[in-house]
């Protein structure tokens, strides 16, 4: 997006409202899952159930919000036929809401998966696996708000950065992976709970895709590139 | 049932719930480098341009209306003219067969081509000319006579039917064409004036196709038109440009968005940018389409 489409106004002034309103409300949907990300945290960090348990239940507001802004959405596309800037704008903020409702999912799934199974420990050091998952998380989480802040402030070089990997722990959850299934194969653990640990691993490999996701969206939105799948 | 659109919970990450203003444009990130406007247009193969135009620029009397016009326009490709009122995009249309020369103190310099022939060089005849290059204009002017007489009329004129049988055929072929005749063939004497205003507007169209030109210039050939009578002279244009190349003049984005290949964007007298219509609505090079496209035009 050029400076001057940043700075510049649609002469019909409810587009600039819709498209304000828009960016809001994605960035609040964000918000919500960030919540729900810390709040994990907080009930890895006291083993607390009664947190964990607020954590599945706040991902229903969450769905409905993603209802909410595809609605708006859907409402902009048939109102205003935008074009340009606005289309690339407004299709990125669409699939950014598709990444983030799956971010709630993957945060309230981990929950589930912690705090309603017994659990491994996290691979063959021992170390137990709210500890392992927490630290994973704490290094998803800034990811996460520096995807958010790029599309907030149309943010081309961190969305790039974002984008290339660059600070993601992807490497360190495969090596976590891949100590679990050796510890598991040489049977020094519990099959069933390993399971349970893969699937924990697994939905955060999979929120660090969703997050270069949207700073792959972001990306799109300020250039017109489509950087996917290189 | 917790509300998704209060702000009142005091967990929320509350600097993304204010999102960034854009009235105040004071954020700084990288904006994505442009690439330079494109005032010619990507390369054609070279037997691909029907008309090739050069620095032209149109003066009335002392004022300068437009500067350096250098554009290739495809064949067989529905080209679309966009831009503010008085950009200079129906001069610029106007030039291309000479439409300009009926208006005194009009000058043309630069060049243009049909295919590779100066069309301003000495000695050049308007009349064939026009009959290669046609018009169609923005409110349907059929002649005040029959439907037939419309069409057969330019036909008549340029000697292109050698008796009535062969004339009754031009009028039906060009008819069809158009998407009329079905329409008009059991009152092809009945005044061309009768029609409906879009029926009127694919006469004219009719018309013009009847002495087999090469090139149909449109200045806003649907802004006296209903939605309906619009969608039909679009699809016709779309079905045209098999045989013909057109270049249309339009206020319609939206219209040259549906119908057009290629989009070349004029501003005071000026062509900012041309490309492929798609890039055009969706990543344009030039600030200044970007801001017309959109609607921040000031």
């Amino acid at each position: 997006m050029t400076q001057l489409q940043r700075a510049g106004r649609h002469i019909l002034k409810r587009f600039d409202k819709d498209m304000r309103k828009l960016q809001k409300r994605v960035l609040k949907m964000g918000a919500m899952v960030l919540e729900q990300m810390e709040r994990l945290q907080e009930a890895l960090g006291q083993e607390d159930d009664e947190q964990a348990r607020q954590v599945i239940e706040g991902d229903r507001p969450i769905d409905l919000q993603e209802v909410k802004v595809d609605k708006f959405i859907i409402r902009l596309l048939a109102r205003r036929s935008p074009v340009g800037g606005d289309l690339r704008y407004i299709v990125a903020a669409s699939r950014i809401v598709t990444e983030l409702e799956r971010l709630g999912d993957e945060t309230a799934q981990m929950a589930s998966a912690l705090f309603q199974e017994r659990q491994a420990v996290a691979g063959c050091g021992g170390t137990p696996a709210h500890a392992e998952v927490r630290a994973l998380l704490a290094r998803l989480m800034p990811l996460f708000e520096s995807a958010l802040e790029a599309f907030e402030h149309y943010d081309y070089r961190e969305a790039l950065s974002l984008a290339r990997d660059e600070g993601s722990p992807r490497a360190e959850l495969d090596r976590r992976l891949a100590d679990l299934m050796e510890c598991t194969f040489e049977s020094r653990q519990p099959v069933a709970q390993a399971a349970n640990f893969v699937l924990v691993l697994r939905a955060l490999e999979r929120s660090v895709r969703h997050v270069r996701n949207i700073a792959e969206h972001v990306v799109y939105l300020i250039t017109g590139e489509d950087i996917r799948h290189r | 049932m917790t509300t998704t659109d209060t702000l009142d919970d005091p967990r929320q990450h509350a600097r993304f719930l204010s999102a960034v203003d854009p009235e105040t444009g004071d954020r700084d990130g990288a904006a994505a480098e442009s690439t330079p406007p494109q005032t010619v247009g990507r390369p054609f193969l070279e037997k691909k341009v029907a008309i090739r135009t050069r620095d032209v620029d149109v003066f009335y009397g002392d004022k300068q209306a437009l500067h350096q016009v250098s554009v290739d326009i495809g064949r067989n490709e529905v080209t679309a003219f966009i831009g503010p009122s008085g950009c200079g995009k129906s001069t610029f249309l106007r030039c291309l067969n000479r439409m300009n020369d009926t208006i005194e103190q009009c000058r043309v310099e630069g060049e243009i081509l049909l295919d590779g022939e100066d069309i301003y060089a000495p000695g050049t005849d308007v009349v064939p000319l026009r009959a290669r290059v046609g018009m169609v204009f923005q409110k349907p002017n059929p002649f005040p006579k029959s439907i037939y007489e419309n069409v057969a009329y330019g036909a008549r004129l340029h000697g292109l039917a050698a008796g009535r049988a062969e004339l009754d055929e031009l009028v039906e072929r060009s008819l069809t064409r158009a998407g009329l005749w079905e329409e008009v063939k059991d009152r092809l004497q009945t005044p061309g004036t009768s029609l409906s205003g879009g029926q009127q507007q694919r006469l004219c169209i009719a018309r013009a196709i009847a002495i087999e030109p090469e090139v149909i210039l449109m200045d806003e050939p649907c802004s006296a038109l209903d939605p309906i009578a619009t969608a039909r002279v679009e699809e016709l244009i779309d079905e045209l440009r098999r045989k013909y190349t057109i270049i249309m003049v339009t206020h319609s984005m939206q219209q040259a968005a549906r119908i057009s290949q290629r989009t070349a964007y004029f501003h005071l007298g000026r062509l900012v940018e041309v490309d492929k219509t798609d890039k055009i609505f969706t990543n344009p090079s030039h600030e200044l389409t970007e801001a017309y496209i959109t609607g921040r035009f000031g």
